[in-house]
């Protein structure tokens, strides 16, 4: 149980020591710069996505898919879906 | 061909579609699950190897028809500089763990022009030299790209709500030809009910051998208010923790993407 409530305490940690609560505003110092960055960067699953090899736009697929005679999935949305959507 | 489920003006034309490369449809859905996506490939896949190579195929060069689209794309400063801005919610509590929005992040490219990045240099490369990173670009990056869009679209901030934006930057060291600079700001946005108020810090590395910044990295966090019709904060408008990074994007085609608000740029 002891085990267990300090892995817990381990994980809330390095957090509580980085960021604050809501009610205050969220602090930027030189101390908590880097640990801060990683917090924001995408990291394991969320980059899963771009493991496809995507195309930039829809011409450039079509021009990859004719040279090598393959179909083109599209994905289309409001805002483009490697950027801002 | 809209998307799926039949013609009617009001369904949505976003998801994911199946074509050949002359403009045969193969099939669409609007769907974020795997296995409906995975079904959509396999049946396409299928329809696709029941075509003529003549139906499947252009009868002519699609690189020929490049120098006639009009694209944001086209305008990729591959001699200047973009950055990959990176949005997430600063962590909080109240939050709940099995809420996809409490994980939401979000990203967005800010581009600079050659002239521009050139705008961004000290006068001189001198240990603790220190300068203003210009003000025109700074407002623009405030925005139009720091942004509460970590769950969804969001509206640009329009010139007049910008109340404080600046970067200060101060040359660390410089080694074998690298100047290491460091950069320290404020932003304060306010338009009506919404805003953001953030202290900025970075990090920045120029290769004056190459001519071009080999690391700039700026981290934003503060408090964001207020809400937008898409950006999904119906119920999370209270003042609350932000955050961004923004660092030099890679040169893979996903982060060849223009800005969200290119338009605004006046490129």
């Amino acid at each position: 149980m002891i085990r267990r409530f300090a892995l817990a305490l381990l994980l809330l940690v390095p957090l509580a020591g980085v960021f604050n609560a809501a009610d205050e505003p969220a602090k930027l110092t030189d101390k908590n710069y880097e640990k801060t960055r990683d917090y924001l960067l995408p990291k394991g699953e969320e980059e899963d996505w771009a493991k496809v090899a995507w195309r930039t736009t829809l011409w450039d697929g079509v021009i990859d898919a004719q040279k090598e005679d393959k179909p083109i999935m599209l994905f289309a949305m409001n805002g483009h879906p490697f950027g801002c959507t | 061909m809209l998307n799926g489920q039949g013609m009617d003006k009001t369904t949505t034309r976003q998801g994911t579609y199946c074509c050949t490369p002359s403009g045969k449809f193969l099939g669409s859905v609007n769907s974020r699950q795997a296995h409906v996506i995975a079904k959509l490939l396999r049946d396409s896949l299928k329809k696709w190897k029941e075509l003529k190579k003549e139906d499947r195929l252009l009868d002519y060069d699609p690189s020929d028809k490049v120098k006639d689209i009009d694209r944001a794309e086209s305008r990729y400063p591959k001699d200047g500089m973009v950055l990959k801005v990176n949005s997430r919610d600063m962590p909080r509590e109240g939050l709940k763990e099995d809420d996809w929005r409490t994980h939401a992040w979000n990203f967005d490219f800010a581009w600079f022009s050659k002239d521009e990045v050139e705008d961004m240099l000290p006068k001189k490369f001198e240990k603790n030299e220190e300068w203003d990173l210009p003000e025109a670009l700074v407002h623009r990056v405030a925005r139009l790209h720091l942004l509460d869009n970590v769950r969804g679209q969001t509206n640009i901030f329009p010139k007049e709500a910008v109340k404080t934006a600046a970067v200060k930057c101060k040359v660390e060291k410089i080694k074998k030809g690298v100047v290491y600079f460091d950069m320290s700001g404020e932003v304060k946005l306010e338009e009506g009910e919404r805003g953001l108020d953030a202290s900025i810090l970075g990090k920045g590395e120029y290769s004056v051998k190459e001519r071009k910044f080999t690391k700039f990295e700026l981290v934003v966090v503060g408090d964001r208010w207020g809400r937008t019709r898409y950006n999904a904060r119906e119920d999370d408008s209270d003042k609350a923790p932000i955050g961004y990074c923004l660092q030099i994007a890679s040169d893979k085609p996903t982060d060849k993407v223009a800005p969200a608000s290119f338009w605004e740029y006046g490129w």
